[in-house]
């Protein structure tokens, strides 16, 4: 279509991770780091946030490159520059760890696939429509993950918004290898640290500071007697982000359940992570009862938003859909 | 003597037609060498862009644009204040509306001005829905109106002739024929099924809205030059040059390249259409190319389909003969009132269901509101939202029959010969049937058979994920009573090339040019081309739509058979009789290698030869003195058509089923199988329509499944701004197989060939809802069928 003018901005091809962290220091928040570049680029071209980014910073031409996957003494270790299709393909990923293999896998389409990265899906912004209102169309909407006062869900239409965890903030958790990530107990390393996923995240995005950088994700193999399991329900297979998704690692050794992690996406601002529902597994013998109990606990503390005329339908069906989701997740029904 | 060409339908014979060819333009297309609009930089051409308005409706009280003025680079800021014509009163009725443009040297300069600009809003109430529109108290949205609700009119017709035509028509608000109330008193079944929704969803965008205007007059000539995609280059040429009072003859349109399937680029001259006026007018001002686009967001925000709200009644016969139909239809018109086409979708039921119907009554209204876009009616010709309801209706009727549905549709579907209920001229005529073929292929693919169980079935179905089908028929009202030419050219070499301003449209105009020319001719396909693009190119039709290959390959044919009468002959000189004198015209045949007698196809007179009779260029011993590429021989036809009494309208006829699963614990719609199919007369290019009837299916029934327009309720802005939001399906989310169905009948073509193309959408919602229904046992009416629907349906949320 036609031309989409483009923000101003300064462009660093960093050397090394220490380079492109002292460009971020530099430009102060107002710096972003590309890899694929596939969100970053609709950020900019919308102009959804005023005076950002100032510069961006290629971390293509780091050396030695951020792209690998790669196997130690049982940790999976993957690039942060790993493209997804790379994962979702890989065969250590699909035989140990089919469960991050099959949500790279259904992540957006192939195009997008193939240039977006592990790093940049752990660190997308968030897919709310108030959030990403384009300047062009009448001025961007200044919401409080903006800093702004308000969260615009609230009294507007909050069909695909959280359901869980919001409470400033409704914009669902896009990520689907963060969701899986989560199941599998792993972690985020950054030039700085290494950090459990479930630390990582916050309600207004992560707790990466301004000259911070993704640079590897480390998962521990999962034991055999490990059963894993992803589903992601949305309008479109051919490209769609998540109505919701549930990931699941569940353990069960002599008939129950030794230990489980669950993990649902798109219901709350962050990969969250059914505790609830883990807390009703452990040491219960898989049955249709316990994982119905599982259904009901993941979603427990939900507060669907409200539905507001004349046509926003609300989001309470999300609640349906969660519960179900994890009751499958441990039946191991219907999976992807 | 004009040779008499014999169709011959069905016999395999023809040489070129039936072939799968790719796309005319389809590489060019892919690899990023075709030139749209965009594409086009006339020298010194400047930059336009324009500031939407974040409220759904207000007054603009002033504008402050001076800080704008001063950027450099910046050289027209236009606004209600200073040019009036383009933005036509100082007031905004609905969210995203345009309220300023910046002219400017780049468009990052332009962007950067629009930022620059301050305007004062007066707020005014606002309501961005249909249905609160129709509301006691709700704000009026338009000037001088006490309703949002506007009753239209209609042609009622009467006096039945023996030939099942009417014979006088009257325009009111109640439209149809008969007398319904009466009829449905007679009936032994009545259905009525109330409120049923088809949501706003995104027109496709087939290619790029905007304009280049390249004012080059310094004098009271005003000659104009636009760079446009369009569908109906003559018509938007003509509505360009009247936003300036330009003379049409001095105004110019180029456009190689248009988008294909349906949707027709007509929006310059609408009301609410600011590109072209920003456009024309900033170039007339400066003297200096301009060049007005809009971006992604904005084009998303522009082009919508329309919602709608029906109540349908329908009385049936205990063996199924519908004996009376009485329907309400509204529809969202937004802030424009304005459409040739929004009459179809009123009509449908009246065409697609008059097979023994005497008596139907329709009223039909158009409700504004405060809501974005502008309203493109040509999807499916407007008729999409009539057939959802109808078809759902339908459904409904079946089941209180205890029928199948299949079989109550083919005793009342469409018949040959039958009145339009919506054009002016009453007698125009369906030109041929063939529903009942296309539900029987259909019905064979989906397996209907062995899936459908029956009304009885749907109850007894288990599990969590329960399978569902549904069927549905299609009309496409059609159009196509324009004017239409084209030029034809052979040349001694044995090629030919067709010259027409065609856009892309029917079986893939201009491909279906190029192959009924070769048909006639003789010729490989692969020795022809068509040039095209601009209105230096003879005339074509204005709507280039479902009726192109039928209304186009009129005066294609008749180009062609007069380029073939006039080589056979100059070739006839080369065989003379036993008087020495050329011989008849109808006993020679011409191919690749020539012309012939068609007692002796292997004496090849070669076209050199042959085309050298114009000049009499040949030795003693018949051979050409020139050599073949000399380009002084030509043989030229002309032809135009224009239907404009007693019309013949082709319509679209097609049929769908849906196969599908529903997850009744989660409201999920999986595993979606199409089987569809249209009856076209003819067959050209076996490719283009199966891509036509993929695209339909994705289309159609994603707009039921999830395609809806959202709009946020606090402040009417457009949520839905980008195909991410709101988008097709692809043939990864549906599995589609396709039927070409060639039932020969239409007299007013030399090949029987019928519409094709806008239509494909039309089957699809009503087919989806319906096997929704027989999946989960709950009918839903209101679309999108979105999972939070299906689970407030099964009662599984509140």
């Amino acid at each position: 279509m036609g031309e989409i003018n483009m923000k101003e901005f300064k462009h660093i091809n960093a050397k090394t991770i220490a380079e492109a962290a002292t460009a971020l220091a530099q430009y102060a928040g107002k710096a972003a780091v590309i890899a694929g570049g596939t969100d970053l680029l609709t950020v900019v071209k919308s102009d959804i946030i005023p005076d950002y980014p100032a510069a961006v910073i290629n971390l293509k031409t780091i050396t030695p490159s951020l792209n690998y996957i790669k196997e130690e003494a049982g940790v999976l270790k993957i690039g942060a520059l790993t493209t997804l299709n790379d994962i979702a393909n890989n065969a250590t990923v699909t035989g140990s760890y089919p469960l991050l293999s099959k949500a790279a896998q259904s992540v957006a389409a192939y195009t997008l696939r193939v240039m977006g990265t592990i790093g940049g899906n752990l660190c997308e912004r968030v897919r709310c429509w108030y959030y990403r209102y384009p300047n062009e169309m009448g001025g961007r909407i200044f919401c409080f993950r903006k800093g702004g006062q308000l969260c615009f869900a609230v009294p507007g239409d909050n069909r695909f918004h959280a359901i869980l965890a919001g409470q400033v903030c409704f914009a669902p958790f896009p990520s689907d290898t963060a969701v899986a990530i989560s199941a599998l107990n792993g972690k985020i390393v950054t030039n700085k640290r290494t950090i459990g996923i479930d630390d990582f995240y916050v309600v207004l995005g992560n707790t990466l500071g301004q000259d911070e950088i993704v640079t590897e994700i480390q998962i521990p193999k999962p034991a055999a007697t490990v059963k894993q399991y992803w589903y992601k329900m949305r309008y479109r297979r051919a490209i769609d982000w998540a109505l919701v998704s549930v990931a699941s690692a569940i353990d069960v050794q002599n008939g129950t359940v030794a230990s489980s992690r669950i993990t649902l996406g798109a219901v709350a601002p962050i990969p969250y992570r059914a505790t609830g529902a883990e807390d009703a597994l452990k040491g219960k013998a898989i049955s249709d009862t316990v994982a119905t109990a599982a259904g009901k606990a993941a979603v427990a503390d939900a507060f669907p938003l409200n539905a507001n005329p004349p046509r926003s339908p609300g989001n309470a069906y999300k609640v349906q859909i969660a519960s179900t989701l994890v009751k499958r997740a441990v039946l191991g029904q219907l999976g992807q | 003597m004009v040779e008499t060409y014999v169709p011959d339908f069905g016999t395999g014979k023809y040489k070129v037609f039936g072939n799968r060819l790719n796309n005319v333009t389809a590489l060019e297309r892919v690899v990023g060498r075709s030139m749209y609009d965009y594409d086009f930089r006339p020298q010194n051409m400047l930059y336009a862009m324009s500031l939407h308005s974040p409220y759904a409706h207000a007054q603009i009280v002033s504008m402050d644009t001076s800080a704008a003025e001063a950027l450099p680079g910046v050289k027209l800021v236009m606004n209600y204040f200073n040019f009036p014509k383009v933005f036509i009163e100082p007031e905004i009725y609905y969210a995203g509306e345009e309220v300023a443009a910046v002219v400017a040297t780049d468009l990052d300069t332009c962007y950067k001005a629009l930022q620059l600009i301050k305007v004062e809003y007066n707020k005014l109430p606002a309501v961005y829905d249909m249905y609160e529109a129709q509301k006691t108290g709700a704000p009026n949205v338009l000037k001088n109106t006490t309703s949002n609700l506007r009753w239209t009119t209609g042609g009622f017709f009467t006096g039945l002739t023996p030939e099942g035509l009417w014979k006088t028509r009257v325009t009111q608000e109640i439209r149809g024929f008969g007398d319904a109330q009466a009829a449905m008193k007679t009936a032994d079944t009545t259905i009525q099924v109330k409120d049923m929704r088809h949501p706003v969803v995104k027109s496709p965008i087939p290619h790029g809205l905007g304009v280049t205007a390249d004012y080059t007059g310094d004098d009271a000539s005003k000659q104009f030059t636009y760079y446009q995609d369009s569908k109906g280059l003559y018509a938007d040429r003509n509505k360009l040059a009247a936003i300036t009072g330009t003379p049409i003859g001095k105004a110019h349109l180029i456009s190689p390249y248009a988008g294909g399937l349906w949707g027709v680029h007509l929006m310059v001259g609408d009301r609410r259409e600011r590109s072209g006026p920003i456009a024309c007018w900033a170039s007339l001002t400066l003297n200096q190319p301009v060049y007005h686009h809009y971006l992604y967001h904005e084009e998303t925000l522009r082009a919508v389909y329309k919602q709608s709200q029906t109540d349908i009644q329908i009385g049936f016969k205990k063996t199924g003969e519908i004996v009376s139909w009485i329907e309400e239809h509204k529809d969202l018109s937004g802030t424009q009132d304005s459409s040739a086409e929004g009459g179809s979708e009123r009509s449908t039921p009246m065409l697609q269901y008059n097979r023994v119907c005497r008596d139907m009554s329709l009223r039909a209204g158009r409700v504004a509101a405060n809501f974005p876009g502008n309203f493109q009616d040509y999807v499916g010709y407007s008729c999409t939202t009539g057939i959802f309801a109808a078809e759902m209706a339908m459904d409904v009727g079946a089941e209180a029959l205890n029928m199948d549905p299949i079989d109550v549709r083919k005793i009342n579907c469409m018949k040959k010969g039958l009145f339009d209920a919506h054009w002016n001229a009453a007698m125009a005529e369906c030109s041929n049937e063939g529903h009942r073929e296309c539900l029987d292929a259909v019905a064979a693919t989906a397996n209907w058979k062995t899936v459908w169980t029956g009304w009885a079935g749907i109850k007894a179905k288990t599990g969590p994920v329960k399978h569902g089908i549904g069927v549905a028929l299609k009309i496409h009202t059609g159009g196509g009573w324009a004017g239409t030419a084209m030029l034809t050219k052979m040349f001694p070499d044995g090629s030919f090339e067709c010259v027409s301003s065609v856009g892309d449209s029917g079986q893939n105009e201009p491909q279906a040019a190029t192959m009924i020319t070769a048909e006639v001719l003789g010729l490989p396909y692969e020795r022809g081309s068509i040039t095209r693009g601009s209105t230096s190119h003879p005339y074509s039709i204005m709507l280039g739509g479902s009726t192109g290959t039928w209304n186009h390959g009129y005066p294609t044919w008749e180009a062609a058979m007069n380029v073939r009468k006039q080589v056979l002959g100059l070739g006839a000189e080369l065989y003379p009789d036993a008087a020495g004198k050329p011989v008849d015209i109808s006993l020679l045949d011409m191919d690749q290698g020539g012309v012939f007698l068609k007692t002796d196809p292997t004496k090849k007179q070669t076209f050199s030869n042959v085309f050298a009779r114009l000049a009499n260029r040949l030795t003693a011993d018949g051979k050409a003195t020139f050599e073949n590429r000399t380009g002084a021989f030509e043989v030229c036809a002309y032809a135009y058509r224009r239907a404009t009494e007693g019309l013949i309208i082709p319509r679209e006829k097609g049929a769908a089923i849906w196969n599908l699963d529903v997850d009744t614990e989660t409201g999920e719609i999986l595993n979606l199988k199409c089987a569809t199919s249209d009856n076209i007369g003819k067959i050209c290019n076996p490719h283009q329509v199966e891509n036509q009837q993929s695209q339909g299916a994705n289309h159609g029934a994603a707009w039921v499944l999830w395609c809806e327009k959202v709009i946020d309720p606090a402040s009417g802005r457009d949520l839905t701004y980008n195909w991410i939001y709101e988008y097709p399906a692809t043939h990864m989310d549906i599995e589609t197989k396709f039927h070409i169905i060639e039932i020969p009948g239409d007299k007013s073509h030399p090949f029987g060939m019928t519409a094709a193309s806008e239509g494909q959408p039309n089957p699809h919602s009503g087919a989806v809802a319906n096997a929704i229904y027989n999946a989960i046992g709950v009918r839903l009416h209101q679309a999108p069928f979105t999972p939070d629907k299906i689970l407030k349906a099964l009662k599984l949320v509140v």
